[in-house]
């Protein structure tokens, strides 16, 4: 046991904390090495005069009716007081550990409500064995114009119409529906392998818009 | 734990609180002491006092009967005690007040004597941190060993020896800076 180690052991040794091994070890170094027995001393020394200051030291001290009122007061207390179910410093916790179960509860609840409302987008048409061109069929629009483009200021496609001089007049009946003039008319492609749908939109103008 | 103090127990958990004092009564120089040196100032110590008592109360059913009582109730004391320290801003320890308890000598002198003396104490435990403080008062003042030490805070008796060590080179280097006391006793 060298010095350097000695001195690491040397507070224990002077309150008579150490193991026997370690102390009659440390007492082999102390028969040769005056530096650390000295050293030693000085702790014994020490630690004596702090027992002598406490041991002299005035406590204060209560009367014998101030300590009964202390032990009444204890008792009594005592007695209304119901366990907790949460230990104080634990309260806090689980404060925030269910307030933030909860936030995640919402957070997930409105994350399947939102997925639900996405699903329920009125589905294609099923499926036919081979593919299937359906022209003229007539989508209720209930306003149409902000769904349309504008019409193009370029030349129109679509069947040629006779200038309105040459127009004969419509039949009674049929001017009687001519303000419901077909507004939007769609073409659904479906293949009948990949399951693939193209569906073509046209307004009045003839003019498509590819969903 | 000794067959009467079980029998206090078994009487203040059946209800007859008059028993508590009994129990409590033997401790009493224990807990104003320790309190008073832990804190260092005497209202707090009283109201540490007074704390200790109300949870020993409080938590007596949990009491491992089988454990030491004073040990238990030491521990109480040293984790209120604890608690009032940390709510203690810093740096108040050096401008508590001395004790209102009297010293019961009347001469002027040995009055000065005791007020000078305490001083020196309070002026050496304070170059300790908190947890040195109560490891050195309880093995080196109360006599604790270092395993009851160990039980009454709550920690290792590796973490007691640390502790200890550290506090006993502190206060020999302090007492040292300060320089040869009065006449003292020896261990």
């Amino acid at each position: 046991m060298n010095c350097r180690r000695v001195k690491r052991l040397l507070p224990l040794a002077a309150g008579r904390d150490l193991s026997s091994r370690q102390g009659s070890r440390l007492q082999a170094h102390l028969d040769r090495c005056p530096v650390c027995l000295k050293e030693l001393n000085l702790y014994r020394k020490s630690l004596s005069e702090i027992k002598f200051l406490a041991r002299n030291e005035v406590l204060p001290d209560w009367s014998e009716s101030e300590w009964r009122e202390m032990v009444r007061r204890a008792t009594s207390q005592g007695q209304n007081w119901k366990r907790p179910f949460l230990p104080e410093h634990s309260r806090l916790a689980w404060t925030l550990g269910s307030a933030f179960a909860l936030l995640l509860l919402a957070a997930s609840a409105v994350l399947i409500f939102r997925g639900r409302n996405e699903k329920n987008i009125p589905p294609l048409p099923a499926t036919p064995p081979a593919a299937k061109l359906e022209v003229n069929k007539q989508v209720p629009q209930p306003n149409p114009e902000p769904r349309l483009r504008p019409p193009a200021p370029g030349p129109k496609i679509g069947p040629r119409q006779p200038p309105a001089s040459e127009r004969k007049p419509a039949h009674p009946a049929l001017q009687a529906q001519a303000p419901q003039k077909q507004s939007v008319t769609h073409m659904v492609f479906v293949s009948s392998e990949s399951g693939l749908t193209i569906r073509w939109v046209f307004n009045s103008e003839f003019e498509w818009k590819e969903k | 734990m000794d067959e009467k103090e079980n029998m206090l127990v078994e009487l203040v958990l059946s209800g007859q609180t008059e028993a508590f004092e009994l129990l409590v009564r033997p401790y009493r120089s224990y807990l104003t002491g320790l309190s008073y040196r832990l804190t260092g100032d005497s209202e707090e110590s009283r109201e540490a006092c007074q704390e200790t008592l109300l949870r020993a109360f409080r938590y007596l059913r949990a009491f491992d009967r089988r454990k030491s009582f004073k040990n238990w109730l030491l521990g109480i004391l040293v984790n209120v005690c604890r608690g009032l320290i940390k709510a203690k801003q810093k740096g108040a320890w050096l401008s508590r007040a001395l004790p209102a308890a009297e010293p019961a000598g009347p001469d002027p002198a040995r009055l000065h004597q005791d007020k000078e003396m305490l001083l020196q104490l309070k002026d050496c435990l304070d170059v300790l941190s908190e947890r040195e403080r109560t490891v050195f008062l309880l093995r080196d003042i109360e006599q604790r060993s270092i395993l009851e030490t160990a039980g009454i805070i709550g920690c290792s008796s590796i973490s007691v020896r640390v502790h200890l060590s550290s506090a006993r080179k502190k206060l020999k280097d302090r007492l040292k800076g300060i320089g040869p006391g009065p006449e003292r006793g020896t261990l």
